[in-house]
This record gives structure tokens, sequence and C-alpha cells, in this order.
């Protein structure tokens, strides 16, 4: 059997017998609607004015009897004028009317015509000579132009082209070595789609363009992805539940997109790469355990790899104010796929009784990233939903305190806080104005993320204040630097400050207490590092060799570590001061200097207090 | 998987069968798109006739330019059908072919070359039932019916002023109405066909009003065929009415109230004294009740005593 054509001339060959089949379905098509297109008919000749008859017919008398009158007959006996024209153009025909009587007389018809129509609500316009209920273009072409049938019998040409690249998609299969047999891995992973697909309604509007790539995407990644088949009966199970899920969503999708083309098209585009992603990167994690992600072995349970593909779909389209689909590449995708596998896997009440709980808590976190003041580039929420997802999965009950309300995540709250402060614009006058990046957002993220895990307090709020204890630490730093920094310090070093603050401060709740004029410990501690470091009336020698984006940190980091080994004190803070400007001087007087004489000698300044 | 061979494999594919299937179906609707093209110049001509028939544009050389259209479509499509009727016939296309060039010699006056098509049009599908063209087999049956109002309208162009010549235009104006009543009744009631043969109706009855003006009768048979006239207009007006009812997109619509109260204006109005409920409050009153029990007397045949 020849091999699947993966060379362009094997493709190529492939598209010319392909295109027979669809030049042959096109042409059906095409001659089907040239029967069935609508034509404008003419109507046959007659008279379009009214004439003195059609008056006569609006106010005859119903003469001889069991003669209908007119429509406007009780209208005569009111004018005498109109009664004597009545009259005339009975007995002598309405032909006999001099013009000037046969104007007077259609005048009168129009008039009472629209008089009557307005006693039932419908309000005509009188243009002298005029037809009063004219009909616009429109009105005519709505009613001449008629249709073949009143429902077209034949397919539409979408449904028969699309019915027709199905019909394509099967021949491509035919020539996939081992994929038409049973018995071959290849062939029960596509058995999985086959049965699946068989029980679409294919008359749904849509659904053959949707099964159509869905199927090729199956093929595609069965081909280049050995570990999808690796499963034998399982590949089968796999194949079908993502798909399953995947069309189910996409099709209830499109449909919501009314007759938004584009819309449709980026929802079959997205659908077709989760069906790649979720077959490719789930295939050994579902394997090595079946009966818990396929639901095999207990009937009734629910198939964890369809709860995922199907939130997924639905959370990742439907971002309500953030398109993530277009934001999501294959590897940001497969690392959303995976952790949110991993979730469903360890946690399977995540999903709640209506396998809604996983939708939520990712377009929960969506909307969060999304909101206006983070600030967020964009690209970087595929990768923040995986990292939240992925510490969710390891701390599920720390991080997601009531499980019927996932949408309540600790670093969901912590990530928008952590980024409305880092990405707010520096205040005027700051010294330090460097932007971070979206890389930088995620680093400090991640950072954040291990830090809530190991001590959930963080996100407590402070008495008095609207931020966290995180929040409090980092715009306090962020703070700090943009006062007293200057345009040599980079990012790097700036975030490496940060985050040993933040280090140090769990170690020591301490620095959460106010001082006797109501200022954080923290702050006074900020002060006594940050602000006398940046003096800028320190020596140029002192600066040089302490403000260095090398040394800063560690200067910074040994101050904080060492308040936390021997307390958080005002005198320790006041001692870190002294024994700072102490230092300055000394190294503006050409004292040498190095870090760990700088800690062993402010240890032993601060040990005393400590002590005592 | 591997995403960008799927994206690179599949570019490469659809090039190659865009470049085919254009190479491929170039020469294989030649004939679809030459009725088409007909079928284009024969409603772009209708149009124009229509516009300036109901008042909707004053058509100065609409009357010209319309016939230069029919014409376009009607020497296309002889021509075609000469070549070509097995191919058409197989294809299901001869029907719409011959169906337009009748239509189009009726509107060009050859009304001999429009009958001798209707005539010759019973074979021309072999089409399966539910397939067969409803509209274009319903078209050559209601043609006779169509040149006979077109005849008695020429025929009023120059009065006799005499009853004679009145029930010679009657006779025609008669059959007329019978030929597409008849031509009704065999199509589906959702149509959009049904709507068309009854304005061609109602165009009957505007040409009996004319009649009874221009062969100027007097009296009671001025007065009875007047209110036979009037009889069939109302019908025919609650029919359309209902008709609309049925056929897919124009239930309710403002287009059909427009439309009745056109007819209404120019056939002389309607007694709203004991009218048919279906035309009391249009559009909100046409609906299945009033169009199941619609019972409305019409005005044929014309029972009117001529003076001995």
């Amino acid at each position: 059997m020849p091999g699947l054509p993966t060379d362009e001339v094997g493709l190529i060959l492939f598209a010319i017998q392909s295109a027979i089949k669809v030049g042959a379905a096109f042409q059906k098509s095409y001659i089907d609607a040239t029967t069935a297109a609508p034509i404008m008919l003419p109507l046959p000749n007659f008279p379009t004015t009214i004439d003195s008859q059609t008056a006569l017919t609006f106010f005859s008398p119903g003469v001889p009897p069991n003669t209908l009158p007119g429509g406007g007959n009780s209208f005569v006996s009111k004018n005498p004028v109109l009664a004597a024209l009545v009259s005339k153009a009975f007995a002598s025909g309405a032909g006999s009317l001099t013009d000037d009587e046969a104007a007077s007389f259609q005048a009168f018809y129009t008039e009472d015509f629209i008089i009557q129509q307005a006693s039932v609500n419908n309000n005509l316009a009188y243009h002298n000579g005029q037809n009063p209920a004219s009909l616009t273009s429109d009105d005519i072409a709505s009613s001449l132009t008629i249709r073949q049938w009143p429902r077209n019998p034949n397919p539409s040409m979408l449904q028969a082209l699309a019915g027709t690249f199905i019909d394509i998609g099967v021949q491509y299969l035919a020539t996939m070595p081992g994929a038409v047999s049973p018995d071959t891995n290849e062939g029960k992973a596509l058995r999985g789609f086959l049965q699946t697909a068989s029980n679409i309604d294919f008359a749904t509007e849509g659904a053959d363009q949707i099964v159509q790539q869905l199927f090729l995407a199956t093929v595609q990644t069965i081909k280049n992805n050995p570990a999808v088949i690796a499963g034998g009966s399982n590949s089968q199970a796999l194949v079908s539940n993502v798909l399953s899920a995947v069309y189910d969503k996409a099709q209830q999708q499109i449909a919501a997109a009314g007759g938004d083309f584009s819309q449709q098209d980026n929802i079959r585009s997205f659908a077709q790469m989760l069906m790649s992603t979720a077959l490719s990167s789930t295939a050994k994690t579902v394997f090595d355990n079946p009966g818990k992600y396929l639901g095999v072995g207990q009937p009734g349970q629910a198939a964890l790899i369809s709860a995922v593909a199907g939130s997924l779909m639905d959370s990742l389209t439907n971002g309500p104010q953030i398109n993530l689909r277009d934001l999501l590449t294959p590897q940001t995708l497969q690392g959303i796929v995976q952790s949110a596998l991993k979730v469903v896997g360890q946690h399977p009440e995540i999903l709640g009784t209506d396998n809604k709980g996983l939708t939520t808590l990712v377009t929960s976190i969506a909307t969060t990233l999304a909101d206006p003041s983070v600030k967020l580039d964009q690209d970087a929420v595929p990768q923040l939903i995986q990292s939240i997802l992925a510490s969710t999965a390891e701390n599920f009950s720390l991080l997601v305190p009531d499980s019927t309300n996932p949408a309540q995540n600790l670093l969901t709250s912590a990530a928008k806080e952590i980024l409305t402060i880092i990405s707010a614009p520096p205040p005027a006058g700051a010294k330090w104005t460097l932007k971070f990046t979206s890389q930088d957002s995620l680093q400090l993220a991640n950072f954040v993320f291990s830090q809530v895990v190991g001590n959930p307090d963080w996100l407590v709020d402070l008495a008095g204040g609207s931020q966290s204890r995180m929040g409090t630490v980092v715009q306090a730093v962020l703070s700090a630097l943009q006062t007293n920094g200057t345009v040599n310090l980079t990012k790097a070093a700036g975030l490496s400050i940060l985050q040993d603050v933040i280090t140090a401060c769990a170690s020591r709740l301490d620095f959460f207490k106010a001082d006797p004029n109501g200022k954080l410990l923290l702050n006074d501690a900020l002060d006594a590092t940050i602000g006398v470091l940046f003096n800028p009336a320190n020596d140029p020698a002192a600066k040089w060799l302490l403000l260095a984006n090398d040394t800063l940190p560690q200067v910074v980091n040994t101050i904080f570590q060492l308040l936390t080994k021997h307390g958080v004190t005002q005198a320790n803070i006041a001692a870190v001061t002294t024994f700072l400007q102490g230092t300055l001087t000394q190294i503006a007087n050409g004292a040498a200097w190095s870090l760990d004489t700088f800690a062993s000698q402010l240890e032993a300044t601060l040990e005393p207090t400590h002590a005592s | 998987m591997n995403q960008p061979t799927l994206r690179s494999t599949a570019r490469c594919f659809a090039i190659s069968l865009c470049v085919a299937a254009t190479a491929f179906l170039g020469g294989c609707v030649e004939n679809a798109k030459s009725i088409r093209d007909a079928q284009a110049e024969f409603s772009r001509a209708a149009q124009i006739e229509d516009r300036t028939l109901l008042g909707a544009e004053q058509g100065v050389q609409a009357s010209t330019e319309a016939a230069t259209n029919y014409r376009m479509a009607a020497t296309t499509l002889q021509k075609l059908i000469a070549e070509k009727s097995g191919d058409l016939k197989k294809d299901n296309l001869l029907c719409t072919a011959m169906s337009i060039e009748a239509l189009s010699r009726w509107r060009l006056g050859d009304y001999d070359a429009a009958m001798q098509i209707a005539n010759n049009s019973s074979n021309c599908s072999d089409a399966p039932a539910g397939s067969q063209p409803a509209r274009d087999l319903a078209l050559f049956q209601a043609l006779p019916g169509l040149i006979r109002i077109d005849q008695a309208n020429q025929k009023l162009a120059k009065p006799a002023q005499t009853i004679a010549q009145f029930d010679e235009v009657m006779t025609l104006l008669s059959d007329a109405n019978t030929i597409l009543q008849t031509a009704r009744s065999q199509i589906d009631p959702a149509q959009p066909l049904q709507l068309y043969l009854i304005q061609s109706q109602l165009a009957v009855v505007r040409n009996w009003q004319y009649a009874i003006l221009r062969e100027g009768l007097t009296g009671n048979l001025n007065g009875c065929e007047t209110g036979q006239a009037s009889q069939q207009a109302i019908r025919l007006l609650a029919e359309l009415a209902c008709a609309s009812l049925a056929v897919p997109g124009q239930q309710g619509t403002q287009d059909i109230k427009s439309l009745i109260l056109y007819w209404q204006f120019i056939t002389g109005g309607v007694s709203l004294a004991n009218p048919p409920p279906v035309l009391t409050s249009i559009p909100d009153q046409i609906n299945q009740e009033n169009c199941s029990n619609l019972n409305v007397k019409g005005g044929f045949p014309d029972t009117c005593q001529r003076p001995q």
C-alpha cells in the first residue's frame, strides 16, 4: 500500500485527484443552484393608474339588486357633487364624464379612500394623481422575485462541497499504512473517531466542516505522535472522548456565533488545534491511568479527559475580555492542557456536579488577568494560566478553600494584586522608572505563587489597609526604589531586591508592625537601607562601590537577613542606619570594603541589641 | 503533534487543490452559466417593467431597455436549447431554459413562439418528484393565461364601445382567470409563485374594470359588472393575504400590507362595513384561523344579464 503523501509531488498528485471530485461536486451544485435560482417575473399588462371606473367601483350604489355596493358608498350621500358624479357615471358610463368631472371624481375617490384607510389606522399620504399606497422597489422585488421551490430540495453548495471534502479526507486516510485495519493501533485510534462521528447529526448546519477539520487533525496527530496510538483500545477511547467534547463545544459556539463567518472559522481552527494538542500532550498521562481519565473499568464514571477538553474549549474561546484563542500557541496550549489534566486528575472534585468547575476556574483567571488595572501584556496570560493551574494541582485544598467555588483561587487574587502594583505607572518625580516586561511579570508572579503556597497568610489584608501583606511589601519596595533609585539601577537588580525583601518578610511578621508614628517597620527598614544607600549626598567612591548592580542587592539582602535574625525592632533599624552611614564615610575615606566584613561587622553591631 | 507540519502540509495541499480545481472547472459549467446570464437579463427586464408598471419609477425608456434585455435572454436560450437540449435535460436545466425563453417571447409580444415553447415543454424534465422544477412547469401552464391578459389589454386600446367587443374581452379575461386559477391549484400553497399568479389575476380584474369603462357600459349592466369585478378583487385580495401566510419569508411582513393596499387602491377599494376578516387589519389579521375559514364569493363567472 502506498505511503501517506508527505512530499510535495505526492500531495500535488493527490490534490489533482481530489480536484476532480471537488469539480464534480461543484458542477452539480452549480447546476442545482441555477435551477433553483430566483427570478423576477413581469406582470401582464394592466391599467396601472386609477380612472373614473375605479372611482365608480368605490362609490357604487349596489344596483341592480344583489349587487355588491362599493366600499365607499357611504360617502356619496354626504356630498351632492359626488352624488351627481356617481349618478352620471352609473347611468351613462364612467367614460361619459367630462375631463373635469373625471378629475374631480377621481380626487373624491383618492381622498375618501385615504379617509377610509385612516379609520383602520392605515395612514396614507395624498399625492395628487398618484397611488397613496405606492410600492417601493423592495416591495415589488419581494412579491415578484420567485424561487423555483418553497424549500430547495437539493443540498446547498456548501453542504455538497463539505461532504466531498470529507470524502477526500477518507481517501487521504486510505493511504495511511495500517489505518484501515481494525487490528492495528492506528486503526483502533481512528475507529474511536469514526464511531463517535457516526453519532453526529450531519444535517446540523456546519457539522461536516467541523468534523472534517477534526478528522484531519486526528490523522496528522496519529501519524506524527506514536504515543497517541500506544494505548491500543485506550487510544480508541482517548480519540473518542476528546472528539466528543471538542465537537460538542465547537458546534455550540458556532451556533452562538450566528452568521459571523470569521468567528466560525476561528472556532473551527481552535477546535482543530485543541483536538491535536489534547491527543498528543495527554496520551502518556491518560494511558498510565486509563481508569481515572477515560472512565473505563468503572461504568458511569466521567471521562476526565472529556471534561478537560470541553472545559478548555469553553473557557479559552469564550474569554469575556480578551481573546485567549488568538494568544495561544501550540506550546502554551499544551502547557495548559497538561496542567488542567493534572488538576482534574488529582482533584476531580473541582469539576463539581455540573462539570463546570474547571471552566469556571480558567475563565475566572482569564477574566481577572484581563482586568484593565492589571495592564499585563496579553501574551503572558496563557503562561500565567498554566502556572496557576500547575500550582493549584499541587496545592488544591490550600489554594481553593471552597472546592465548590473554584473561581476563588488564592493565586488568582495574588496575581491580580501584584501585577496591578508593578504595572502601575511610576508616580510623578520618580527617579527609577523602568517598566517590567511580561517575562519580568511572569518571574515575579511565579515567585509570589511559591511564597503564597508556603504561607497563604501572605494574602491576609493588613489591618486598616486595602492591600494584603504581599501587596504591601511589593508596593513598599517598589516605592522605595522609585523614590530613591537612579537610572543606573537595572530591572534585574530591582527584582532581586524585591524578592529578597519578600523572603525576609516571610520570616518575620514584625516587619508589619507599626512604629510610634504609625509607620510600618518595613518602611523604616527600607529607609534605613535603600534611603541611606541612594542618598545623593553620598561620596562618589561609596556610590561607585555599593550601588553597583551586582553589589546593591547583596547589601540589601544582607541587611534584611540580619534583621530577621536579630529582630526587626526600631533600635536595630536605627543601628543599621548608623552602621551604614559609618560604612559610607569609611569608604569615602579610602578604607577597604568587602561584603563578608560588612556582614560580620553589622551582625556584631546588632547582636547586643538582640541580646537585650 | 507537530503543528507546523500540519499547517505546511495543509497549505501545500490547499494550494495544489485550488490550482487543480480551477483548471478542472474551467469547461464544465458553461451551459448553466449561459442560463444564469439569461436569467439575469430576464430578471433585469422584468424589474424595469414591474417598477414602471407598479409606479415605483417613471420609466420613459423602460420599454425599450426591457425589450432589449428580453431579446438577449431569448436569443441566448434559443441557441442553447437548439444545440444542447439533451445535456440540459440531463442536468435538469431544460425546463428552466425553456421557461425563460417562453416568458421572454411573451413579453416581446411574440405570443405564437411563446405558446409553441410552452406546448413543447411537457417532457422537459426527467427529474424525480420533488426535484421537478415546480416554478417553471407552473409557468408553462400559466403562460396562455398571461398571454390572454395582454391580448385583452391590447383590444381595449381600440375600443368599439359595443357589448359584443366587451364580451370578446371578457372571454379572454375569463379564460385567463381560469387558466391562472388552475395553475395555482396545481402548485404547493407555499410556492412563492402563488403571489405572482394572484397578482396576475388582479391584473385580470383591473382589465375587466377598464373594459367596463372603455366599452361604455351603462345602467344596470354597468352596475352589475362593476359589482362583480369588485367582488372578484376582494376575493383575490383575501387570497393574496392568505398566500403570504403560507409562503416562507412573507408572513406578516410590511411588504404584504403595502402590496394589498396598492391593489386595493387601483381596483376600487374594499368595503370595510363587511370585509373578509383577513382584510380587516393587515397584517395582524392575516392568520391561520381567518385563512382556513376564507369563504369569499368571487366575480367569475360573469352572470350579468346583457340587455335584450
